[in-house]
């Protein structure tokens, strides 16, 4: 599961540079979040914009992943494609996630805020 | 809060399925058969929103028979059948595995809640989001098989799920 980090505004931006979280990498996708994130502090945007298909284990480590983080730090989500986007709608779990059209627009968000 | 789902009748058998596979049921082996599944939608007319909806429906009904089914067994065979036919797409799945256990039956009349988002769930969302998306479904244990028949409006309307118009009635 590759994913990628970057830091920026205090925000780390993790990307999954990966076009699926399905049942068959969901616990290497919560693994490797814990991995690249260990140490950091601040907020972490989950950059989902290259993942096409996300399936219900797929969006059970993804909560999984906020859960690692909490309480200190917070997971948003950005660039949720169409599939993406309706498997969060349909379960209401767009509604526990701060959602931002994409990475740059979380990084923005983070400035103004600042 | 999701739209009423139409009990199919116990149908068995999918004559002149146009998608037939046979495969484990493990992740990567049912990764290989979405890809295959999509391929077959997407030759046959289908297009994104309708991709989408069956993919998320296939996805998991098949990741039910791997965690739930074939839970404390090797896993098991598959066999997956689909057809489009007139404005619907039919998919039926076949498993040796356990029976699903009455309280968890989908093809009951009762409501099937979500999770509570605030509860944080990890899991769950499986029957919650094909009952969402399917507009029929049917279930039957014949001859110690899971039978599974899935239905789902072929041409649905994108800006509102709710709004998908109710397929005609069950045809054997």
């Amino acid at each position: 599961m590759d994913l990628q980090t970057e830091q920026s505004d205090g925000l780390t931006v993790v990307s999954v540079m990966e076009d699926r979280i399905d049942a068959a990498v969901a616990i290497q996708f919560k693994d490797r979040m814990r991995e690249v994130t260990a140490g950091g502090e601040g907020p972490v945007v989950l950059d989902l914009s290259r993942v096409t298909f996300l399936d219900s284990s797929g969006l059970g480590a993804v909560v999984a992943a906020m859960k690692q983080l909490a309480p200190d730090r917070r997971l948003d989500l950005a660039g949720l494609g169409g599939m993406v986007a309706k498997v969060f709608r349909l379960t209401r779990m767009d509604s526990v996630f701060r959602i931002h059209d994409s990475p740059e627009a979380a990084i923005a968000a983070a400035r103004d805020a600042a | 809060m999701s739209r009423p789902i139409k009990m199919l009748p116990g149908a068995c058998e999918m004559p002149r399925p146009a998608l037939s596979l046979q495969f484990v049921a493990e992740p990567c082996a049912i990764r290989t058969a979405m890809a295959r599944f999509s391929n077959w939608l997407s030759a046959a007319g289908a297009h994104g929103e309708e991709i989408n909806d069956a993919q998320i429906v296939l996805a998991e009904a098949l990741n039910n028979i791997a965690e739930h089914a074939y839970a404390d067994a090797k896993a098991g065979p598959v066999r997956l059948c689909a057809t489009r036919r007139g404005e619907d797409l039919w998919i039926e799945l076949r498993d040796h595995g356990q029976p699903i256990p009455e309280e968890r039956r989908p093809d009951r009349g009762t409501e099937l809640a979500p999770p509570d988002p605030l509860a944080l769930p990890e899991g769950g969302f499986g029957w919650f989001m094909i009952r969402q998306l399917s507009s029929g479904l049917s279930y039957c244990r014949c001859g110690g098989q899971n039978h599974l028949h899935l239905q789902l409006p072929a041409a649905r309307a994108t800006a509102d799920p709710g709004a998908a118009p109710c397929p005609k009635s069950a045809a054997k």
